[in-house]
């Protein structure tokens, strides 16, 4: 399932193989549902839109989770080191949500080969609501 | 400047224990889209580099660490609160099975202006550690008031 | 001379890219594309003490300080922060009086631009009709990395109904958006003294990334 990474082989500039999601209301509202969110935005339009939002919206953390599928998909998840994300505008139900990734650091410290990647969420207009970036642990080929 | 109780700041507090389930692992998965037998197939992930199945590394963004305990800002702004952001160190996974204890802290307030006005962050920290008192996840997380 | 005038680093409370990342990242921009230098404009904060000299010459890379900060006609770049001006203001008060601002930055030789100002609440556009004396402010941030094309084309209309200069910036946060929006001076700039002179001067214009490539300027 995860595409084999190692050092040598991943250059800065290298952008990581997108991931497109389009999360309905009800994948919304069984995400809040594990996560006990019962509040209206992310489980009401009409009530949602009470709360002065443009309807329900998909949470932050749920295209955060998006974000860490990619880049296990690519590194696997012990490569995963540290994920960090700013959720700068809101993001609604079925939404087409691009989920990129390009790699702008490699570098050796301490006998670990890091790979820094930013990492961000598109919309189909262009807009980015969630921006951030993934500090990724890979082995040597050889 | 944002009126806010100060001494509150830096105050480690405990947030909560988290027993962790299959099936609530499993739920997120499907709720996300998440189909690595990693997290999801129980007979492949046996053979896995973690011999069973784990939880997908934001899955301790679910855990909802707001205790009773939580020391009182006494924050006098806004009427709408947001998640502004969020950041997670990855220690260890987490099983099926895990207890995970958290203990957080209040680490910066400050106001800012953005394109729906007056705006103030909260960051709030939090370390979870498992059963065997490991620290599995580190997180930063970002409230914002309106 | 193309440079970046908008851009945060770690020091920032919303951005992850420390600056060493950029100048990394500058190495790889250069194969295509044509930079010189950034400065770095940290939301609300100005750090007398950081000194970037050595990273500069180490990756050959123009690297100056100015500061982002926020006023009740939206936020501005300050170039040439002085002394004065750190004692004069409180860069951490979001509600700042733009008008002496303007004003006490360009009588300590510095210049303050209204950054982003298409954008709603935080730029100038909203302001500009508040009745307020605009008349200091000679240039504003006309192309700005992290505002839509709608906002971006506000900043420009603000621009040319005031015969205001326009300059480019990325707003970058993170590493790999340096240098989306840059301005191309027509003259060389050595020091933060001469870029405050250039910005006065007018000679220079607002660019977008791709029109850095290299033959293709």
């Amino acid at each position: 399932m995860t595409e084999a990474s190692f050092f040598e082989e991943v250059e800065v500039g290298d952008e990581l193989s997108p991931l497109v999601k389009q999360p309905t209301r009800e994948q919304i509202r069984a995400y809040a549902k594990v996560w006990g969110a019962t509040g209206a935005r992310f489980n009401d339009d009409e009530a949602a839109k009470k709360e002065g939002l443009p309807g329900m919206i998909v949470p932050g953390n749920m295209m955060m989770a998006a974000l860490a599928q990619m880049l296990t998909h690519r590194f696997s998840q012990q490569a995963l080191k540290r994920l960090e994300v700013d959720f700068r505008g809101f993001m609604r139900p079925d939404d087409t949500l691009t989920c990129k990734g390009i790699i702008t650091e490699k570098h050796i410290r301490e006998g670990q080969n890091y790979i820094e990647c930013d990492v961000f969420v598109e919309n189909e207009r262009g807009e980015k609501p969630v921006v951030g970036k993934a500090v990724i642990v890979i082995p040597f080929k050889s | 400047m944002v009126d806010f109780d100060r001494s509150v700041l830096g105050k480690g507090f405990s947030s909560g224990t988290f027993t962790i389930e299959k099936e609530t692992i499993l739920e997120f998965c499907r709720a996300v889209g998440e189909t690595n037998p990693l997290y999801v197939d129980e007979e492949a992930a046996k053979k896995g580099p973690y011999g069973g199945i784990i939880a997908p590394p934001t899955f301790y963004t679910l855990l909802r660490t707001y205790s009773t305990n939580q020391p009182d800002l006494k924050l006098k702004f806004g009427t709408a609160a947001y998640d502004g952001g969020e950041s997670g160190e990855f220690f260890q996974p987490i099983r099926p099975g895990d207890t995970l204890t958290a203990t957080s802290r209040f680490t910066e307030v400050y106001e800012k202006t953005g394109r729906s006005g007056k705006l103030v962050f909260m960051v709030r920290e939090t370390t979870f550690t498992n059963q065997k008192g490991e620290k599995v996840v580190v997180s930063q997380q970002t409230l914002v008031r309106r | 001379m193309i440079l970046d005038m908008h851009v945060h680093t770690a020091a920032s409370d919303d951005a992850a890219a420390t600056a060493e990342a950029y100048l990394r990242w500058i190495g790889n921009m250069r194969k295509k594309h044509q930079i010189h230098g950034m400065v770095f404009t940290e939301h609300r904060s100005y750090d007398q003490e950081r000194d970037y000299s050595a990273l500069a010459q180490k990756y050959d890379v123009l690297i100056f300080k100015g500061a982002e900060i926020e006023t009740m006609w939206g936020h501005f770049l300050v170039y040439g922060v002085t002394d004065g001006l750190l004692k004069q203001f409180d860069f951490m008060d979001i509600n700042l009086d733009a008008a002496e601002l303007v004003r006490e930055v360009q009588a300590q030789g510095g210049i303050a631009v209204p950054s982003h100002p298409g954008r709603k609440f935080i730029g100038l556009c909203d302001y500009i009709n508040s009745g307020a004396d605009f008349s200091a402010i000679k240039v504003i941030e006309a192309l700005n990395g992290g505002s839509s094309q709608e906002e971006n084309r506000r900043a420009f209309e603000l621009a040319a109904q005031n015969n205001l200069f326009g300059i480019g910036g990325s707003d970058a946060h993170y590493v790999s958006a340096l240098g989306t929006c840059m301005t191309q001076f027509k003259r060389p700039i050595t020091c933060i003294e001469e870029l405050v002179e250039e910005l006065y001067s007018g000679d220079y214009k607002p660019i977008y990334l791709k029109e850095t490539q290299h033959g293709g300027l």
